[in-house]
Order: structure tokens, then C-alpha cells, then sequence
């Protein structure tokens, strides 16, 4: 009988768990740890796995392009390239853009990264990076 | 006989059904005829290309009257064979386009999508400031001048209204993006308070706009209202390559 109550209490404690896993809403803190886990993420597949850096686009911009006109607008960065994130910034709840920087040996140099959060994941917006920048923007996010 | 008669009929319809439109145009003999459905398309017609709202009795008149003149053109034989190739022409890529249109919005933009163009473009669906004036109304440009000065240097406008008797309306508010020139150069970022130079309306006519309020909500479109115009934008962005895809797959059928 009591083995029967405490399997009852045990299910119950992990039942009430999960519940309140669900109803504990995602703090700045927790939305920033997942930001720069996906920012890593990102760039580690930008230089070996273009497929891989395809899904961490923008929905609409993979919507709109399909991955074969993505390889064609987006080159691999140089295998040993790491990037760092220097700031980040939030002009709205959603959107993040983080000042990064781009290491491959003794090179250096500064861009910027923009990532939108939809649906409970951040998303990277992409620009074209095989000619060169068209305008101010797309010299920044290059 | 009867048999062969029924095999030319039947192979004439099956050669017409070969075309993808088979247009017969001919001079109509009871044009004062009209139906519902005309004058319904009438006034769709009108409210297309002019945005103008057409009764039923004006849109049976226009639609007599372009029957009238159009079966003139087609008795005098004006309308050529190219003219009518050119006609099947540009129906058949407007019900091309129409196909690809219905088939794209049978399949729904997830709205994972549609939320991720929403946050990447939010500065376009920013709300636009508003303003709100009164409108003081003189004959005479003199009046109107002095009113406008007084008005620039006073503190209290109620004293200078009082003094002039103008004729007065209080204008509700629109948005800065809506006002037409010269009006919107003369509308100062976040202030309220001060009037605009007259404006000659027309002889013996002349307006002094006043700004009473200037309302800057710094606010963002809410999704759901902006949703549709999104989808929108979406279907035109894709349109050529859905094109191609349903193309293809008619081709290789």
C-alpha cells in the first residue's frame, strides 16, 4: 500500500513539474543564452555546412528562396573563421543585433549580425554576400 | 447521314475545346437588353479603374451606351483579326495569372513566415504621426495675412479670433503622410500650437490653418492587422517561381 501511495506522489511530483515547466514564461536571461547559442550555432555552419546554416534563417527568406539560390547568394566563410559576439542589441523585444567579431588567424575585422525571434527561436536574417554591398545596410551585415 | 452529322458536330466541338479560349465577339442586335449581371460588372468595371461608385440606373446607361458604340466599330469591320488575336492573348495570360493566383492562396503561408518578415520589416508598419487643425476662412487676403501674424506672435488665439471673426472648422486628425504639398512642409515635427501662411483657395477665398494638435504615436501596426497585407506581399515575392513549379509539373504530365 505504501509503495502504491508513493508511486502515486512521485508521478504526481513529476506531472506538477512538467506543468509548471510549461507555464514558467522564457526570461530576457533565458532568451539571450539561446540567442548566443544559435549565434554560435550559426557561424560554425556557416563554414562547414551550408545546409546546416540554411535552417537558421529567416522563415520568409527561405520561404522566398529556396537553398539553391541560397548557395548562389551566400559564401561559406573560411574554414578556422570563429566569431564572437562583442554587443548586443535590442531595438525591439524581438529583434537583436549583435556587433560581432570575425576571427581567421591574425585577421580580424567587425560586422553586424541581425537575428529575429519568432515562434521561441531566433532566427538570422541573411544578405548576400557574393557581390559586393549594394547599399549601407548590406556593407554593415555582410 | 444523321450518324455522320453527329460526328462532325462532336468533332468540331472537340477541335474548339483544343484552344484555351475561344473568343466569338459579334455586334449584339438588342443592346437595350441589359441584365443584372451586366450592370453588376458595370459598376465593378468603374469602381476598378475610376473608384467610383455607379448606381444601377447609370451603369445600365453606360453599359447601353458602350454597346452601342462598340457594335458600331464591329459593323463597320474595324475590329481585326490581329486585334482579336491580341485580345485572346492578353485574356489568356490574365487567366494564367488568375490560375497561378487561386492555386497559391489555396496553400497557407505558415505563420512562422509570415511573423519573421512582420519583426524583420517593423519599421514599415510603424503608425504615423497625426495632426489635427482648425480652419479659419477670410475673403479677403489682407484679413487673412493679419490674422496669420497675430496669430504667430500671440499667446492667446481666442483674443485674435474674436477680433476677426473668421468662419471656423475644426478639421479631425489626419495622418502627416495623407496631407497634400504645401500643406505638409509647413507642418513642423512635434509641435502644436502655431498657425500656417494663408492659402488661396480660390478668389476671394483664403484659409489660415492653425495646428492644434500634433499626436506622434510611437507604435508599431499590430500583427494581426498587418497579416493579410504581408501575405499579400508574400504570394507577389513568390509568384515566378510558383509560376514555374506548377508550369512544370503541367509539363511533364
Amino acid at each position: 500500500m505504501k509503495s502504491a501511495i508513493s508511486f502515486v506522489l512521485v508521478i504526481w511530483t513529476i506531472i506538477a513539474a512538467g506543468c509548471a515547466n510549461l507555464h514558467t514564461p522564457i526570461t530576457n536571461q533565458d532568451k539571450q543564452k539561446l540567442l548566443e547559442k544559435r549565434f554560435q550555432g550559426y557561424w560554425d555552419a556557416r563554414a562547414t555546412n551550408l545546409k546546416e546554416a540554411y535552417q537558421y534563417e529567416l522563415p520568409y527568406q527561405r520561404y522566398i528562396n529556396d537553398f539553391s539560390l541560397y548557395k548562389k547568394l551566400v559564401v561559406k566563410t573560411k574554414k578556422g573563421t570563429k566569431a564572437q559576439i562583442v554587443k548586443i542589441e535590442y531595438p525591439h523585444l524581438n529583434i537583436a543585433i549583435i556587433q560581432r567579431r570575425m576571427i581567421f588567424g591574425k585577421k580580424q575585422s567587425l560586422r553586424k549580425d541581425k537575428w529575429i525571434y519568432v515562434d521561441g527561436q531566433w532566427y538570422h536574417r541573411y544578405y548576400q554576400s557574393v557581390l559586393p554591398p549594394s547599399n549601407m545596410e548590406e556593407a554593415q551585415f555582410q | 447521314m444523321i450518324r455522320f452529322l453527329i460526328f462532325v458536330i462532336f468533332l468540331s466541338l472537340f477541335s474548339q475545346s483544343t484552344f484555351a479560349l475561344d473568343i466569338m465577339i459579334k455586334p449584339s442586335k438588342n443592346y437595350n437588353q441589359v441584365s443584372q449581371a451586366d450592370i453588376k460588372a458595370m459598376q465593378e468595371y468603374v469602381k476598378r479603374k475610376y473608384h467610383l461608385f455607379l448606381y444601377k440606373k447609370s451603369a445600365k446607361d453606360a453599359v447601353i451606351d458602350s454597346r452601342i458604340l462598340s457594335n458600331e466599330y464591329f459593323k463597320k469591320r474595324l475590329f481585326t483579326p490581329i486585334e482579336k488575336k491580341k485580345l485572346q492573348i492578353e485574356l489568356e495570360m490574365r487567366y494564367a495569372d488568375k490560375y497561378i493566383d487561386y492555386l497559391q492562396r489555396k496553400i497557407k503561408i505558415p505563420e512562422k513566415v509570415l511573423k519573421s518578415y512582420y519583426y524583420d520589416n517593423i519599421e514599415k508598419f510603424r503608425t504615423h504621426p497625426e495632426v489635427q487643425f482648425i480652419r479659419y476662412r477670410f475673403n479677403n487676403y489682407k484679413d487673412a495675412y493679419t490674422f496669420y501674424q497675430d496669430l504667430l506672435l500671440s499667446k492667446n488665439p481666442k483674443k485674435i479670433i474674436e477680433k476677426y471673426h473668421p468662419k471656423v472648422y475644426q478639421e479631425p486628425f489626419v495622418k502627416i503622410t495623407k496631407l497634400k504639398e504645401p500643406y505638409k512642409s509647413f507642418v513642423q515635427s512635434q509641435k502644436s500650437g502655431y498657425p500656417l501662411p494663408p492659402i488661396v483657395v480660390k478668389k476671394n477665398v483664403y484659409d489660415v490653418f492653425y495646428i492644434k494638435n500634433y499626436k506622434q504615436e510611437n507604435k508599431y501596426k499590430p500583427y494581426e492587422k498587418v497579416k493579410k497585407e504581408i501575405e499579400d506581399l508574400l504570394y507577389k515575392q513568390t509568384f515566378a517561381k510558383r509560376r514555374e513549379e506548377i508550369l512544370k509539373k503541367y509539363r511533364d504530365r
